[in-house]
């Protein structure tokens, strides 16, 4: 190696990236050249004195500052969605009101043109109007669901293809209303009671492996899964082999019942127990408490954005520390209740019946 | 990847901002620390960090799990800086053009001294000298020298973040540790002159 080949490589050796035989030659040049060995040392110092640089610690309201544009962002990209809505029922209520004034027009109802262009005119500047009390609110931060038109869009987003013209009834009056009641009846009705549905079977039947085949088909057809299985096969010197297999599957709770069913004709029933454990006080009171630690995070953001004092700031903070772990310990409970609640579990063993018996 | 990891970011995909923040928790203070040193102030890198995250919160759907997902968000953070460095510098040359100083011209990639390594070993390699010198470094070999020397990231981990060959990265390496050595020998002659 040569001292031109040797000043290039001298990262490549600090940093590792030699084989045994470059390091050789590298390591043999630095014994024979003098200059080339101060060269290495040299930047084997720099790149030491960089090393020791001292990483930075955040700044105080980094984490808040942080948190608060990242709560903007997710509070645009709602808002995003809503205003589509907004905008799309305007724009179909002015459709309808059209047509309405077509028809009035065609069927020769006493309205005549000029109040029929004041009518038009109105309900334009009604719509109007809602617009830019909307944008105002958009302003202000803060979108109040004042009506329960705009609940029902979020909830059931996915009914958007039902509203077309055509589910809409045309009346004279109260087009807008019926419109509206219409939303509204679609809105969520009553709170279900949370349970989580549980059931033990034991069953005897002659072919285990035919049946646990079939056990394999059904839970996949009904959106569920296989979560364990456990095998027990012995044998005797002049006995056919007896099987048994307890198989634990979860299954949609929608579904409970009915796979009970299937279960219980693949062979005779022996033992059957189910259990339909209510968990909604639970739920509920998780998901108030919730609520309240989001609403307390809030109030404490708040105050230490007006905090100026650096030891209230302080405590403020340990404070926030302690209620986000507090949230994630919550919302963690909350999503293992609903991982149990949707999906159901269903125990069964499988016993078979060898034909000597 | 740990498994925990790829949970929350299953989680951040359906919108949880919670599980967004405790995901980005551990990246926060690393994250700033390069901002900084490619910014030089502590209001743009904290500005400019933030940019960053939030750019990663938008984008986190498009996340393919192929890669490390630090180095994903290390690459916006990086691009970020960049990004903001090349939009605040009216003159940006390319790596290759002379810089302009009141003594002349200095080719960037700066031939040995005259003052060679003996001499400079003598003096005292202080802090805020190596700290200097690293300011002074174009923004391309700098990025390298913050990635490579102040946070310890793999030849391999810096060609996913730069989105370059590891050859590159070795070139580059090597280069911006050669200029940072001149940069600090010409430091250095200064101070002696200043000094005497």
């Amino acid at each position: 190696m040569n001292c031109v080949e040797f000043i290039n490589n001298i990262s490549l050796y600090i940093d590792g990236y030699m084989n045994e035989e470059e390091k050789k030659k590298f390591e043999l040049h630095i014994s024979e050249c003098n200059s080339c060995r101060q060269e290495y040392e040299f930047m084997l110092n720099i790149i030491k004195e960089v090393k020791e640089q001292k990483q930075v610690e955040l700044p105080d309201n980094y984490r808040f500052e942080l948190r608060r544009k990242l709560k903007e962002v997710a509070k645009e990209e709602k808002r995003e969605k809503k205003v589509n809505w907004r905008v799309l029922s305007s724009v179909a209520a002015g459709l309808v009101i059209m047509l309405i004034s077509f028809s009035m027009l065609s069927s020769k109802l006493p309205f005549n043109k000029s109040e029929e262009n004041i009518l038009l005119k109105s309900t334009e500047s009604k719509q109007e109007q809602e617009i830019t009390a909307f944008d105002a609110n958009m302003v202000n931060g803060e979108i109040e669901d004042s009506s329960p038109q705009i609940d029902t869009f979020e909830n059931k987003t996915e009914k958007e293809d039902e509203m077309t013209m055509a589910s809409i009834p045309m009346e004279e009056d109260g087009l807008v209303k019926s419109f509206g009641s219409d939303m509204a009846s679609r809105s969520n009705l009553g709170y279900g009671r949370k349970s989580i549905k549980e059931a033990y079977l034991s069953i005897e039947l002659k072919k285990i492996d035919a049946a646990e085949e079939q056990i394999t088909k059904y839970v996949e057809e009904n959106g569920g899964y296989i979560e364990s299985l456990n095998r027990q096969s012995y044998g005797n010197d002049d006995k056919v082999e007896t099987k048994s297999l307890i198989i634990k599957i979860r299954i949609p709770a929608d579904k409970f019942d009915k796979s009970l069913e299937f279960l219980k004709q693949l062979g005779t029933i022996i033992e059957e127990e189910s259990y339909y454990n209510d968990v909604t006080d639970e739920y509920l009171s998780i998901e108030a408490n919730l609520k309240n630690l989001y609403e307390k995070e809030e109030l404490l953001l708040d105050i230490l954005n007006k905090t100026e004092n650096e030891e209230d700031k302080s405590l403020i903070e340990e404070e926030l520390k302690d209620v986000k772990k507090k949230i994630t310990s919550e919302a963690t409970t909350i999503e293992e209740y609903e991982e149990s609640i949707n999906l159901s579990t269903i125990n069964t063993e499988l016993n078979e019946i060898n034909e000597d018996d | 990847m740990l498994d925990r990891e790829q949970k929350l970011i299953r989680k951040c995909m359906n919108g949880n901002l919670n599980a967004f923040d405790e995901l980005i928790e551990k990246y926060q203070k690393t994250a700033y620390n390069i901002a900084l040193r490619m910014l030089k102030n502590p209001e743009d890198a904290m500005d400019i960090s933030q940019e960053a995250f939030i750019k990663v919160y938008k984008s986190i759907k498009t996340f393919n799990f192929e890669s490390a997902f630090s180095t994903w968000l290390y690459r916006i953070v990086t691009n970020t800086c960049l990004d903001f460095l090349r939009k605040k510098n009216t003159n940006v040359y390319s790596i290759d053009n002379p810089i302009q100083t009141d003594d002349g011209e200095i080719e960037r990639d700066i031939p040995d001294s005259s003052d060679g390594p003996e001499a400079a070993l003598e003096k005292k390699l202080t802090r805020e000298l190596v700290n200097n010198a690293i300011s002074k470094l174009d923004e391309n070999h700098r990025i390298v020298i913050i990635l490579r020397d102040i946070q310890g990231f793999s030849y391999e981990e810096i060609s996913n973040i730069l989105d370059c060959s590891i050859g590159t990265v070795k070139s580059r390496i090597n280069r911006a540790r050669n200029n940072l050595k001149e940069i600090i020998i010409k430091e250095m002659e200064l101070n002696k002159k200043v000094n005497v």
